[in-house]
């Protein structure tokens, strides 16, 4: 997948898709999220194909946003795009993870019939206060095609806090009640 | 898969607006056509709103429908369906528009609780907006610490 990036970026962005320098945008990404009681990461990662960024099992203790640490009520497999996008346009990270998600098809459809719940999710970071993420009818198209919800999450650049792709931060990309 | 609520926690205050844009657009056209009124709607070289103590002289002639005030919900979803329910019945002269040149989109206005806060949307919304060939586009603000205790 990483290989394929650099021709889909040139490719994407002289047909006018994409602002990799997306004013009001101080950090984005996107991650395909799976997640099942009886989720087993290791597994997982063999089903799909591909190792995830981040992963863990019902039980185990994950850092909370607030500090501090909270039990996982599931288990939870999220595969994020690569910091080497190295762009500020969520449109382009949501499409890195759909190209993931075309690429694994089968396992995708066995997985939602098998009860796991999949969603992409968008953590987008305002660098000013305000603004916000654009979505194209046509990934929007790709994610429907696929029966995944999109979770945006949405946060204030704050000086107290370092930007960053923490752990917390993709557990916290999925609050309980939007699971 | 619980998809949002009607009273999402982190959102203060939520509405959306779909948008149509041409250089040559006729907003009382546009609206006989779609059996619609506008919320607000301008032509080429008129100020954008009547209101204005400094008027903007429009570029292009727009036609805006905005979800209404006394929708109260703090769920986007709610107010994107809204949108999509009127102007679905429609969509054949909206995909005319787009062929013709009109910009169209719809802007989800979205005041977030301090520091952070989130959008859901359903996979089956998601489908409609990308039938109807509309970008989404988020106008996003943060409620401040001190506003809290005013």
């Amino acid at each position: 997948v990483s290989e394929a990036v650099p021709n889909q970026r040139d490719e994407q962005a002289s047909m006018g898709m994409y602002e990799d320098d997306y004013p009001t945008c101080a950090e984005t990404f996107a991650a395909l999220r799976i997640g099942h009681a009886e989720l087993n990461p290791e597994a997982m990662s063999q089903e799909i194909g591909i190792e995830p960024t981040v992963a863990w099992r019902r039980g185990d203790l994950l850092p909370s946003p607030g500090g501090g640490s909270a039990v996982a009520e599931e288990g939870v497999w999220m595969f994020a795009s690569p910091e080497e996008l190295r762009s500020d346009d969520a449109r382009r990270h949501i499409d890195h993870v759909l190209d993931v998600v075309e690429a694994h098809a089968t396992a995708i459809s066995r997985l939602q019939a098998a009860g796991y719940g999949l969603a992409v999710s968008c953590y987008w970071v305002s660098r000013w206060g305000y603004g916000g993420p654009t979505l194209s009818a046509r990934q929007m198209a790709r994610l429907a095609r696929f029966g995944l919800p999109l979770r945006i999450e949405l946060y204030e650049l704050q000086e107290s806090e370092p930007l960053g792709r923490s752990v917390d931060r993709l557990t916290g990309a999925f609050p309980a009640g939007n699971r | 898969m619980s998809i949002g609520s009607d009273n999402d926690v982190s959102c203060v205050q939520t509405y959306a607006t779909l948008r149509i844009f041409h250089r040559d657009l006729d907003p009382e056209k546009v609206s006989r056509e779609l059996g619609i009124a506008a919320s607000e709607g301008w032509k080429r070289g008129e100020p954008k709103s009547a209101t204005d103590r400094r008027p903007v002289i429009a570029r292009y002639g727009g036609w805006l429908l905005r979800t209404p005030k006394e929708m109260s919900s703090r769920d986007a979803e709610c107010h994107l369906t809204w949108l999509l329910d009127r102007v679905g019945p429609r969509r054949d002269l909206l995909h005319r528009l787009q062929a013709a040149g009109c910009e169209t989109s719809i802007s989800c206005f979205w005041v977030s609780r301090p520091s952070h806060g989130g959008v859901t949307l359903a996979a089956q919304v998601l489908e409609r907006l990308a039938g109807m060939g509309l970008e989404l586009e988020f106008d996003v603000f943060f409620q401040q610490e001190e506003e809290l205790t005013k």
